[in-house]
């Protein structure tokens, strides 16, 4: 059958994504996304009156809805329904990173609108705008979204949710610390004799010296296409990963 | 006959298992039992025709496609129940199978919600308030209402009860009436497929023993009950499969003739073997050493 076979057939690869989201998204219902939310302005509202905290809680969010459908089919074993479904396992691949970058998104929503709601209220006197409303804020924010879900995808499609799981966490601290050293060494280091901390701050240091040597308009073509490649290694990586698999 | 599945020299090998070489064809519009015990290889079959792992070496061909370059195309003509059939717990049947739908463009809703019915399979309810029996008739109501040419069923009928469970093997002896619709039945139950099997493709250790019709297998293997004088070196090497106590022994041959010949005038009891007895005995054997039936021959 050849792809315009497929597509009268309502079987191509756009038809299989959408078949594929509109999954993802009925497994879960309003009360999943209101537990999820609440959860989230519950911590907010605790310790998001330091923007590097709420920085990460976002993140976290993100990381909580890039997990939450992998996850899901990990619970309830579906993951070999999935793989008897007449998709492709190309098409597997580009639906998850499809729902993976809506994930961020709504999570990148979430953390700038929750920090404006917020934030008159944790932070009165804050001086300066919030990380959340700076264009090097919410870039860094993605740079870092959008790199969890290219280091963790290709380690879920080659070793399935448990080992990438355990896999993740040590190869995000080898890629911290390699950034940790490329960031001062670009020359976007904090001032001299001021260690760097927190790692959100080596990836908002590298976004906020592009912002000023760049402008703001290149520094996000820049940053969208860096982030565009970045997915391309990962999505390729992911589907050789996934085409290996037994399921 | 048109074959609808054919499986030419399949090889997997895992850590502790190997499936090696297993060759076999199914014929459009018959019924086929996978048997052999637990661990015999059956499921990696099942799984490598699906394309949910990718064979050493071999190939498979389904309604006289590549399995793995046309999966697409494939996968939409097979339907699928799986021993232990798992779904999106939460959702409730009707969803979950609305859910399936969507990836099969010859999904008949219709003959989903009267299969529903006669399965008395609760719509509204959520998949997890399902027991295995249902979980299974939900599989199979989702498999026939896409008109899948090939069924594919792993160790469908464990776990089911007798009622259902013949509703079931009547069911696709039914479903290949009309001569389109094949089915591949992988079972360590063999009463199952005594009584609805063509074809018998029986497996151990990885190893195909045996691929040929039912009648052949029935009509060719034989147990031999005989006292224990008779049990000599030379009868040994006709069967497969021998237990011996104090009175005799009883043993398995799959060459009836041979064995005639060789106790004519003596006192032994020669009955067909059921297919039953076929896994019993080699099962046996497999244990010292294992010897192929040579279908070819």
């Amino acid at each position: 059958m050849t792809i315009a076979d497929e597509r009268a057939a309502g079987t191509g690869t756009s038809h299989g994504v959408w078949a594929l989201l509109r999954k993802d998204l009925q497994v879960f219902d309003a009360r999943d996304a209101a537990i999820v939310l609440g959860a989230y302005l519950l911590l907010a509202a605790q310790i998001g009156r330091w923007d590097e905290v709420a920085f990460w809680l976002g993140v976290a969010l993100a990381g909580a809805l890039v997990v939450a459908v992998p996850f899901a089919e990990w619970l309830f074993d579906a993951e070999r329904l999935l793989g008897s479904l007449p998709v492709r396992r190309a098409t597997v691949v580009l639906a998850r990173y499809a729902a993976a970058l809506a994930g961020c998104g709504a999570a990148a929503v979430v953390w700038i609108a929750s920090g404006r709601l917020l934030a008159p209220l944790l932070a009165p006197h804050r001086t300066g705008p919030a990380m959340w409303d700076t264009l090097e804020g919410v870039l860094a924010f993605l740079v870092v979204a959008t790199g969890l879900v290219a280091i963790f995808l290709p380690l879920y499609f080659r070793l399935a949710l448990g080992r990438a799981a355990l896999a993740f966490g040590p190869v995000c601290l080898v890629l911290l610390a390699v950034s940790s050293a490329v960031v001062p060494a670009s020359g976007a280091a904090a001032p001299a004799g001021v260690p760097l901390s927190p790692p959100s701050e080596v990836i908002h240091l590298g976004v906020e010296a592009l912002v000023a040597r760049a402008g703001p308009m290149p520094a996000v073509v820049l940053t969208v296409a860096g982030l565009c490649a970045m997915l391309a290694v990962s999505g390729w990586l992911s589907l050789r990963g996934f085409e290996r698999r037994d399921l | 006959m048109e074959p609808i599945l054919e499986l030419h020299h399949l090889t997997k090998t895992y850590p502790g298992f190997t499936l090696r070489d297993v060759s076999f064809t199914l014929p459009r519009g018959y019924i086929m039992g996978l048997i052999g015990p637990n661990g015999a290889g059956k499921t990696t079959i099942v799984r490598a025709i699906l394309n949910l792992l990718r064979p050493d070496s071999g190939d498979i061909r389904v309604f006289g496609l590549d399995h793995r370059r046309d999966e697409v195309a494939v996968r939409s003509r097979i339907g699928f129940v799986h021993e232990n059939p798992r779904f999106h717990e939460t959702l409730p049947v009707a969803r979950a199978a609305a859910v399936v739908a969507r990836f099969y463009p010859t999904w008949d809703d219709a003959a989903f919600r009267r299969l529903a019915a006669e399965f008395s399979l609760p719509l509204d309810k959520p998949v997890r308030a399902l027991s295995h029996g249902m979980r299974t008739r939900l599989a199979l109501a989702m498999a026939l209402a896409h008109r899948a040419e090939l069924l594919v069923l792993d160790e469908p009928s464990s776990g089911l009860d007798p009622l259902f469970r013949r509703e079931l093997l009547d069911r696709l002896s039914g479903l290949i009436e009309g001569g389109d619709t094949s089915v591949l039945f992988s079972t360590h139950i063999t009463s199952d497929l005594d009584r609805i099997a063509d074809f018998v493709t029986f497996l151990q250790k990885g190893r195909l023993v045996f691929s040929s019709t039912k009648e052949e297998v029935l009509s060719r293997w034989a147990v031999v009950k005989g006292g224990p004088d008779l049990l000599t070196d030379d009868a040994r090497a006709l069967f497969l499969g021998i237990t011996t106590g104090e009175v005799g022994f009883t043993a398995l041959t799959s060459d009836v003739d041979r064995a005639r010949r060789h106790f004519a005038g003596a006192t032994v009891l020669i009955e067909p073997a059921t297919l039953d007895d076929v896994v019993y005995y080699t099962g046996r054997s497999a244990n010292d050493e294992l010897r192929l039936y040579d279908d070819r021959g």
